[in-house]
C-alpha cells in the first residue's frame, strides 16, 4: 500500500513538472549551443516601453531567429524588476531572469539571472552591452548560490541579442565577450574597494593593513575556515616570541594579491642582523632547496590577509615541525650571535615577485625573537637526548644533501 | 643621458639576441595594423584555434631601439596597452590591470596568461599567416619563454643593480649611522583615547638633524629603519614601531606605558622619550583552561595507542576591587590559583571593558585508528577534563563584565577498527562543566 502511494506520489510530481521542464529544456538547449525553440515575430513588443529601454523584438546572432525580451518593473503591486523571455508567442513567458539590482543602481550595468538548475551548466545570465544589444553568458564554475554567479566565476559570451539586425554585424561574440570582460573589470574594481572598505571599518585591520602580524599559533592570527574575514581580536598577536615555541605571521595587504598582482609569484625575505635571506634566492640553489621551498604565486593570496604561515611550528596534523627553511637559513646565518636570553629583530618581508626580480613590497613586520634556556635546547638539541637532533644539526644535514 | 640609456639598452640587445631573438627583434618583422584573431576554444587540455569575425587593431610602439608598448583594441572596441617587461631584453609586454601578457614569436601575437608552474595558457593568436594546433603553439611560446629568460639574465641583472643602488642610496639618506642628531621625538601613532592591558600601540621616531634635516619611521611616512633605534619600554614589550601593553598590570608601573629611544650608532647622548597614561579600557582575556590530552599513535616507539586524558582546568579566585586611575575608576584584579593560593596575575581593567577567562576542561585525546595499532583494534578515546571554577569576590565584582568559559572538554574518540574482526575503541568520557561563584 505505502509502495503505490510513493509510486503515484512520483507520478504526479513527474506530471506536475514535465510542463515546467519542457519549457525550461528549450532554453537549456539554447543556453548550451544547441537547437533552439526560437521563432516567429515578436514586433509587437517594440510598441511596449520601459524604463530600461529593453523590452521588444531581439534577433540572435548564432540561430538568426527572433526572440522577446520585456522588462517587468511592478507586478501585484510589488517592485519585481525581472526580465521576461520569450521563445514563442503567448501571453507566458518561457523564462524570468531576475536582475542584480545593486549592479544597476551603482554602476548602471544591467545584468539579469536565472538559474534554470543549481548546477553551473544551469545558469542563464544576459547583460545588456549597449541599448538594444545583450550578451547571453554562461559560467561553468559555480553553482546556485542565491543570486548571480560571483564577480570571480569566469564568463563566456555564447549568443548575442539586438534589436536592430544589422548590429549584429559589429557585435560578433568576440566583440560581446571584450565588452563583457570590460562590464566585469569595472564591477570587480568596484568589489575590492567595497571589501577593502569594509576590511578598514576593522581597527585590528587599519591599524595592521600593509603589515605582517606575529603569534606563537595559527589559530590567534585567523580562524580556520575564514582566511576570507578578519576574525580575530588581535589580542594574542606578539611583538616577541621564544624561538622553543611555534613562531607564526600573517600579512594584511590593502588589495588581494591576485587582483593586484595576477599572475605574478610572492617571495617572502627574513632579515636579522643586517643579513637577508629569501625564498627565492633559496629555491634557485639546488633541487633540495627547491624541493623544501615551494613556489608562491599571487593567485594563492586572494584576501586582504594572507594564510597563516610558519617560521617554525609543531603541526598537529603531521606530527612534526615544519619551518620555512629560508627563514630557518637566515636564524643559521646568526646563531653564533645568538647568546641566552638575548632577543634579536627578524624582519619579514613580502613581495610581489616576477622573473626573479621583487616588485612592489605588500608587506612588513618585525618580531623580537627570544633565545631562551628552552630554544638553546630545541636548537642545539638535549645533552639529555642525544638521540633527538637540534634544529642546527638537522639543517647541517639539510645543507650537506 | 636619454642617448647613453638607449645605446646600454642596444649593447645589452646585442647580447641578449645572439642565439634567439627578443621582442624587439620579433616585434620589428611586424608593422601595426590589423591583425586576424585566432580564439583557442575548448575546455580542460583540449583547446582548438578559431577564426574570429573579424581582425583587430594592433599598435606598436618604438622608443630610440626599443618597442616599449604595444597596444590592441581588442575586438575593435576595446584599447588595451601591454607595456615592455625588461627593455634592455624584452620577453613579453604586460598589463597593469590583468594578468594577460603578449608575445610576439615569427611574426605570431600571442595573447595569453602564464604561470611558472604550469606555463602558458593562449586566449589568442592575432596573426596574418594560419596558427598551428594549439598544443604546439603552447610548447613553442612556453619553449620561448624558459629561453629567452636565460638570455635575459644580463640585462635583468644589470636592472637588478641599478634598483639596489637606487635602494642603498635611499638606505644611506634615511639611516642615522654617521649623521649628527639634534633630538629624537617619541610619538604615538594614530593612538586611540582606550590603551590598556593586551592593546598594540604604534610608536614611531621622528629625528631632528643637526642640518635641520628631519627623519622618521615608516609609521610617521619616512623610510628610517626601525632597527636605527635602540628601545627601551617600560609597560610592555617593543619590536618593529609596535608596543604590546603588558597582560600583567604589575607589569605596568605607574599605569603608563614608557618608551626611550636612540640611535643605536651614536653615544645615548639625543635620547627621545614619550610617558603616556593608560585608562585600561581595552578588553582582557586569560588563558587557564586544561591541556588536551595527545591523541593515540600506534607503532610509534614511546606512545599509546589510546588517547590520553585531558586536564582540568584551573580553579581560580578573583579578587576585584575598586580603584581610581589617571581619573578614571577601574578594577583592580587579583587572579590566583584556587587550590593553591598563587597569585597568577594582576590585571586593571575599566569599567566599560570585558575581561574573559577562560577555565575549560581539556579535551580528551582521540585513540588511534586501527589501521595504525599493531593489534588492528582502534585505540581508546581518552577522558576529557572537568571545566574549573571560578570565584568571584571584591568590591568591583558586582559592575565586572565577565566572561566565564567553563564547560567541560569533549572525550576523545575511539579509533575505528581495521577489519570487521577487530574491535573499535571506546570514547572518552565528556568532562563536566565547572561553577561560577559571585
Amino acid at each position: 500500500m505505502k509502495k503505490t502511494n510513493v509510486a503515484i506520489t512520483i507520478a504526479a510530481f513527474m506530471w506536475l513538472a514535465m510542463p515546467v521542464n519542457a519549457q525550461f529544456g528549450k532554453l537549456k538547449e539554447k543556453v548550451s549551443g544547441g537547437k533552439s525553440g526560437g521563432g516567429g515575430s515578436f514586433a509587437e513588443l517594440n510598441n511596449e516601453k520601459d524604463e530600461m529601454g529593453l523590452t521588444g523584438e531581439y534577433h540572435s546572432l548564432v540561430d538568426k531567429r527572433a526572440y522577446g525580451l520585456r522588462f517587468v518593473k511592478e507586478q501585484d503591486g510589488k517592485i519585481v524588476n525581472k526580465l521576461q523571455y520569450f521563445e514563442k508567442k503567448g501571453k507566458e513567458p518561457q523564462m524570468e531572469l531576475s536582475m542584480k539590482e545593486s549592479y544597476y543602481s551603482k554602476n548602471k550595468v544591467k545584468l539579469f539571472y536565472n538559474w534554470v538548475t543549481a548546477n553551473a551548466n544551469g545558469y542563464v545570465e544576459v547583460i545588456e552591452l549597449e541599448p538594444g544589444i545583450l550578451a547571453q553568458t554562461i559560467q561553468t564554475a559555480e553553482s546556485a548560490n542565491g543570486g548571480p554567479a560571483t564577480l570571480d566565476a569566469k564568463r563566456t559570451v555564447k549568443d548575442v541579442y539586438a534589436k536592430n539586425k544589422e548590429s549584429l554585424a559589429t557585435w560578433d561574440i568576440e566583440t560581446a565577450q571584450a565588452k563583457v570582460d570590460v562590464v566585469l573589470t569595472s564591477l570587480n574594481s568596484e568589489k575590492m574597494e567595497k571589501e577593502t572598505a569594509e576590511w578598514m571599518k576593522s581597527e585590528v585591520f587599519a591599524k595592521n593593513v600593509n603589515k605582517i602580524v606575529f603569534a606563537n599559533q595559527w589559530y590567534h592570527l585567523q580562524k580556520q575556515g575564514y582566511p576570507h574575514k578578519l576574525s580575530v581580536d588581535g589580542k594574542d598577536f606578539k611583538t616577541e616570541l621564544d624561538m622553543a615555541g611555534n613562531m607564526n605571521f600573517m600579512a594584511f595587504f590593502k588589495y588581494p594579491p591576485k587582483v593586484k598582482y595576477a599572475g605574478q609569484q610572492i617571495n617572502i625575505e627574513y632579515e636579522m642582523n643586517g643579513q637577508k635571506v629569501n625564498r627565492e634566492e633559496c629555491r634557485k640553489k639546488s633541487a633540495a632547496w627547491s624541493n623544501m621551498v615551494k613556489i608562491l604565486e599571487t593567485k594563492d593570496f586572494e584576501y586582504n590577509q594572507s594564510s597563516t604561515r610558519a617560521i617554525r611550528e609543531y603541526n598537529q596534523y603531521q606530527s612534526a615541525y615544519v619551518q620555512d627553511y629560508a627563514a630557518i637559513q637566515c636564524l643559521y646565518n646568526n646563531k653564533d650571535k645568538f647568546k641566552v636570553g638575548g632577543t634579536y629583530d627578524l624582519i619579514v618581508r613580502i613581495y610581489a615577485h616576477r622573473d626573479g626580480e621583487n616588485g612592489d613590497l605588500l608587506a612588513e613586520g618585525t618580531v623580537k625573537l627570544k633565545y631562551s634556556e628552552e630554544a638553546v635546547i630545541v636548537f642545539n638539541g638535549d645533552p639529555k637526548k642525544p638521540e633527538l637532533k637540534g634544529v642546527w644539526a638537522q639543517f647541517d644535514e639539510f645543507l650537506n644533501e | 643621458m636619454v642617448k647613453l640609456f638607449y645605446s646600454l639598452i642596444m649593447m645589452i640587445s646585442f647580447v641578449c639576441a645572439n642565439a634567439q631573438n627578443n621582442q624587439n627583434a620579433e616585434i620589428a618583422e611586424l608593422t601595426s595594423g590589423n591583425f586576424s584573431v585566432y580564439k583557442a576554444v575548448g575546455k580542460g587540455n583540449d583547446f582548438k584555434f578559431e577564426l574570429a569575425a573579424k581582425p583587430w587593431p594592433v599598435d606598436l610602439k618604438k622608443e630610440g631601439e626599443v618597442y616599449t608598448e604595444v597596444t590592441i583594441k581588442r575586438a575593435g572596441i576595446i584599447e588595451e596597452k601591454y607595456q615592455v617587461d625588461l627593455p634592455g631584453c624584452p620577453a613579453y609586454y604586460k598589463s597593469s590591470t590583468t594578468d594577460v601578457v603578449i608575445t610576439v614569436i615569427d611574426k605570431k601575437i600571442y595573447y595569453y596568461t602564464y604561470s611558472i608552474k604550469s606555463g602558458s595558457i593562449i586566449q589568442y593568436i592575432l596573426s596574418e599567416s594560419k596558427v598551428g594546433n594549439y598544443n604546439n603553439e603552447k610548447a613553442e611560446l612556453d619553449d620561448y619563454r624558459t629561453k629567452i629568460k636565460i638570455l635575459q639574465t644580463t640585462a635583468r641583472t644589470e636592472r637588478i643593480e641599478e634598483n639596489k643602488a637606487l635602494a642603498e642610496k635611499e638606505a644611506r639618506e634615511n639611516t642615522l649611522e654617521g649623521k649628527a642628531i639634534k633630538d629624537i621625538k617619541v610619538l604615538l601613532v594614530n593612538a586611540g583615547a582606550d590603551i590598556g592591558m593586551l592593546s598594540i600601540v604604534s610608536i614611531g621616531f621622528e629625528v631632528i638633524l643637526a642640518d635641520g634635516t628631519i627623519l622618521k619611521t615608516k609609521n610617521l611616512g619616512g623610510k628610517t629603519p626601525y632597527a636605527d633605534f635602540e628601545v627601551k619600554v617600560s609597560g610592555g614589550q617593543y619590536s618593529g614601531g609596535d608596543l604590546k601593553v603588558a597582560n600583567d598590570s604589575r607589569e605596568i608601573p605607574n599605569d603608563k606605558i614608557e618608551v626611550e629611544a636612540w640611535s643605536k650608532f651614536g653615544d645615548k647622548k639625543i635620547v627621545g622619550k614619550l610617558s603616556h597614561p593608560i585608562n585600561y579600557n581595552s578588553e582582557i582575556n586569560y588563558q587557564y583552561q586544561g591541556a588536551s590530552g595527545a591523541s593515540g599513535r600506534g607503532m610509534t616507539v614511546g606512545y599509546s595507542e589510546n588517547g590520553q586524558d585531558g586536564k582540568n582546568g584551573r580553579s581560580v579566585r578573583i579578587n576585584a576591587e575598586k580603584l581610581t586611575v589617571n581619573g578614571t575608576v577601574i578594577s583592580h584584579l587579583k587572579i590566583t590559583d584556587a587550590t593553591t593560593g598563587q597569585l597568577l596575575s594582576e590585571a586593571k581593567l575599566n569599567q566599560l571593558a570585558k575581561i574573559t577567562i577562560n577555565v575549560s576542561g581539556g579535551n580528551g585525546g582521540s585513540g588511534c585508528e586501527g589501521r595504525s595499532c599493531y593489534s588492528g583494534n582502534g585505540g581508546s578515546g581518552g577522558n576529557a577534563g572537568d571545566g574549573g571554577d571560578v570565584y568571584l569576590s571584591g568590591s568591583a565584582a558586582s559592575f565586572l563584565q565577565i566572561v566565564v568559559m567553563n564547560d567541560g572538554g569533549k572525550g576523545g574518540k575511539g579509533g575505528a577498527a581495521k577489519t570487521t574482526n577487530n574491535t573499535s575503541g571506546s570514547n572518552g568520557s565528556n568532562g563536566k562543566k565547572g561553577n561560577f561563584y559571585k
